[in-house]
Formats: structure tokens, sequence, C-alpha cells
């Protein structure tokens, strides 16, 4: 019996809904067009491995092939891919669309590699992925997925992260420290997210940077507490961070305005932007203690990870407590004023977040009530 | 999330099109430029995307490349080959001009690599290392050059594979 059927019987036994609405709900269901996420992901998983195997004939270089035939038929390999393509999304066949739409953006960074083979052209890994991303940047927006963006995101972002530490007259701007580059990347992320909320609501697109500002958030807290265990103060200042800057003022402006948002949400957000801006400043404020860096990203863990249970998002909750619980297990290995103190303050912490989720189950309604008198 | 018929359509033809754009300026670059030989010493990386190349030094003939450039900033470079000189700024009254990068005083003009096949890496470092190496360019008039054949003591590397 699969899981409606069994929720249906459920629902029945306890007299919810009668027996000819179950029928009906089962009818329903069962007349959409079948997809399965499972069959998606093997499918998706299929056309990556292909793709990295063309990737892999072309670097092989054959000798036997002259180059203007090679880059002849990888041309035609695009036209044939695009038309299919076409054809997938004509007909209505959104899993094969997708798959091809896949495998035609990675078949473009193939081609780059074969042009560039031909050629004897020796670029900057950053004009290779930023190039890339200018040319896939429609089919990412064509997608009704999130792995297509989710790919593109990953290729432009880490394109504009080695552009910053790479490219000549840029690289001056960000010092050739990866404190803020790190920092400001998630923020670009972010504010494409809430631009994609605000324009298709919960589409593929919003997702991937909702995901890559996640991942790329906790990669920067990462760097953040590095620099701190560095103990040198670095040889850095302000003006790398200026774009971040940017960047949170118009997150601010964008999270303040948006009406798909409850306020509480907003002064929620706002606080994890604030908290999130503190931890890459310490060392150039000269603090050097762990325990501050450390209080700092498990504050920004918490916020974060509130924000996402409010929009109903568990598995991402879920990311981010498992996020926290390996903040505190480092925080043991760091040993700060030795084992003793490291163990009560563990002991103190963990009762601490007992008592809240006690109270919080027990008291919801009225610190809910509560919280949005205060707001208000 | 795109259901425009047309939209979709462009946006599948707008690669293709770069791409072939970006293939045929690369083919109609190099007879428009001036041919130079260089010697070159060198040795085989690898690159995933690409496949095997072989990354060298070009000797210019010019002394003091990038020498008064920082170690820690990169900042533009131009060799004149027709007087055998390096600058920081276009240089007047040269006709054969190099355009590149000082990044950690080496200078980079996106000419330091030649792909090779997989099967014939290790015998065309070989040949490199053991013999006279020169690189064949083509230089355009704004300073941009590529690369047209690798010679082993003036023969193409391409005929030395089969032999």
């Amino acid at each position: 019996m699969s899981k409606l059927n069994k929720t249906l019987t459920d629902w029945v036994s306890n007299n919810l809904i009668t027996s000819e609405q179950a029928d009906q709900i089962s009818a329903y269901e069962e007349a959409k067009p079948s997809y399965s996420w499972v069959l998606y992901g093997f499918l998706i998983l299929g056309v990556v491995t292909i793709g990295i195997g063309v990737i892999s004939l072309i670097a092989s270089n054959w000798k036997d092939i002259p180059g203007g035939l090679k880059l002849i038929i990888d041309l035609l390999l695009l036209i044939a891919v695009a038309t299919a393509t076409y054809r997938s999304w004509d007909k209505k066949k959104p899993i094969l669309f997708e798959a091809l739409l896949l495998f035609f953006m990675i078949l473009c960074m193939a081609t780059i590699g074969l042009i560039a083979q031909v050629y004897h052209t020796s670029g900057e890994a950053y004009q290779v992925l930023l190039f890339w991303s200018f040319l896939t940047c429609g089919l990412a927006m064509a997608s009704k997925k999130s792995f297509a963006p989710f790919l593109w995101a990953t290729g432009f972002f880490s394109g504009v992260t080695l552009l910053m530490y790479n490219a000549l007259g840029i690289h001056l701007i960000f010092q050739e420290n990866p404190v803020p580059i790190f920092m400001t990347i998630p923020l670009l992320s972010a504010l494409f997210a809430l631009i994609f909320r605000q324009i298709t609501g919960e589409s593929g697109q919003t997702k991937a940077f909702r995901l890559w500002t996640l991942i790329g958030g906790l990669i920067a807290l990462v760097i953040a507490e590095l620099q701190i265990l560095d103990r040198t103060p670095p040889d850095l200042n302000y003006s790398g961070f200026f774009l971040g800057y940017a960047l949170s003022l118009i997150l601010a402006f964008g999270i303040w305005r948006n009406s798909k948002l409850k306020k509480a949400q907003k002064y929620l957000l706002l606080l994890t932007l604030g908290l999130y801006l503190i931890p890459f400043h310490l060392s150039m404020l000269l603090i050097d203690s762990q325990v501050i860096c450390a209080t700092f990203s498990i504050a920004i863990l918490s916020t974060m990870a509130i924000f996402l249970a409010s929009i109903g998002l568990r598995n991402l909750f879920q990311l981010f407590l498992v996020a926290i619980g390996i903040r505190f297990l480092i925080l043991y290995f760091q040993a700060f004023g030795g084992l003793a103190t490291t163990g009560f303050g563990l002991i103190i912490s963990g009762v601490i977040i007992i008592s809240a989720v006690v109270l919080w189950s027990k008291y919801r309604q009225k610190i809910t009530t509560w919280a949005e008198d205060v707001i208000q | 999330m795109i259901e425009n018929k047309n939209i979709l359509i462009a946006v599948l033809v707008i690669p293709i099109v770069c791409l072939a754009f970006m293939m045929a300026n690369k083919q109609l670059n190099i007879p428009m430029g001036t041919e130079v030989t260089l010697p070159i010493t060198g040795y085989d990386p690898r690159d995933l995307l690409s496949g095997h190349y072989l990354i060298y030094t070009i000797d210019y003939g010019v002394e003091d490349i990038c020498k008064n450039s920082s170690s820690k900033l990169k900042m533009p470079g131009y060799i004149c080959l027709s007087t055998k000189k390096f600058s920081q700024g276009w240089p007047k009254n040269c006709e054969l001009i190099i355009k590149g990068t000082c990044d950690r005083s080496r200078f980079v003009a996106g000419i330091e690599r030649y792909y090779i096949p997989d099967k014939e890496a290790k015998k065309a470092e070989d040949l490199v290392i053991s013999n006279e190496a020169s690189i064949v360019l083509s230089v355009k008039k704004n300073g941009e050059a590529q690369i047209k054949d690798l010679l082993i003591d003036g023969i193409s590397l391409k005929n030395l594979y089969s032999k």
C-alpha cells in the first residue's frame, strides 16, 4: 500500500474525510503525470557521468583526428543536443528535457576545453568559468528543477571567487586575501536568491541560489575561524570588504521590503546578516579569541536554523543543527582553558539547548504571541 | 521555467553561435598576424579539461622582463621583439609587440601551453628536453599572440608523432 493510501485510510478511519473523498483524492493523485525523484536523481547522475566522459574523450586529444574536424564534430553534437532538448520541451517530457539541458550545459564546457586544446590557449580558470556562465545562464533559467541552476551557480560563483583572487586590478581590491572574498560570495548568492524568490517564487533557481548561499556561508565561517587560528593579524584593509558591505545593505533593504516574509522572520534574517559580518573582522580588530569566534559562529548558525524552520525547510534546518553540533564538538577538541573548563562549558551549553527546546514546546503559543507583540 | 518557445530557442542557439564565433575568430586570427619563432624549454603537467599539455618558458631574448614588478602584484607588461626591450606601458616605435601580464615577476602572455595527445605526452616531453625546441607564433598588431606550431629541431612536433 502506498504512503498516500495509508494516510487516506487513516483519515477515513478517524472520520476526517469520507471514503468517497478518499477515492477522489486517490484518483486525482493517480491521474497526475508520474514523477519519481529517485528516477530523476539517477538520470542526472547518468548525464553528469556521460558529460565527464565526453570531457575525458576530448582531453585525450586524438592525434589521428585533425583539430578542425574535431571542432566540426563538436559543433554538430551541440546542434543535435540542442535540437533534442527543444523537442523534449515541445513534446512535454520534463525529465528528458532537464537531462538534455544539463548535458548541453556540460557539452558547452567541453567545447571551451576543445577550443583551448586546438588553438593552444592558456587562459585563467576564472575566464573559462565566467565565459561558460555567460553562455549557459539562459539554460539555467530554462530549467524547472534546481540541479541545472545549482550547477550553473557553482560555475559562476567559483569563477567570481577566482576573478576576485586573480584578475588583474581586481585582485588589488581584495588584496589576494580569502577572507573578504569568501565573505562576499554568499552575500551575492543571497541577493540572487532574494531576487528570484521575489520574481519566480519557490522556483528551482531560488532553491539553487538559497542552497549555494547556505553552503557558501558555512564555508565562509570556516575561513573566518581559520583566520583566528592563524593568530597573526592579517595584512588587510577595509577596502576588500566594501563590496560585501554594499551587498549587505541591498540585502537588508530587500529583506525589509519583502512582502512574503513575516515581521519576525525579517528580524531574524537581519540579525543573522548583522552577525554574519562580524567574524570576518575579528582578527582585524586584534581579537584572536577562538571562544568569541565560536560564539559568533554558533549564534549565526542558530538564528539561521530558526529562520529555516520558520519557513518550513526541515532538511536545511536539520543540516544547520548538525553544523551547530559539529561546532560544539570542535570546541571540545580546541579545549580552551583546559578540558575541565571545556567540559563544564559544553554541559552547560547542552543543558541550555535542551531547556530551550522543552520551554519552546511547552510555551510555543505564548512565546510566539509575546514575540509578535514585541515586534509590533 | 521558460514557457516561451522563441526564448527557449534563443537560449539554446546563443551558446552555439558564441562558440562557433570563438572558433572562427581563433582560426581567422592565425594568418592575420606576423609569424615569429622563439626558443622554449619545458615539461609535462596535466589539465583535466583539455588534456595533456607542455608548459614551457619562452626565451624572448629580452633581459630584465618583469624585473621591476612587485612579487605580490600583477601588472601589464609588453615585450618589443623588434628592439628586444621590455616595458610596462605600450612601447612606442615598435613594430612587433607581445602583450602580457607580469604575475609574480613572471611574464605571462597566454601562449605558454602546447596541447599534446594523451598517448604522445611522454615522447613529446622527452623530445622538448633533449632537443632544440621552439614555438611558432602569430603576433597581431594589438600585441595578441597565438600559437601556430611547436618545432623540435626545426620540424613540427605533429610530424614527429607518427615516427
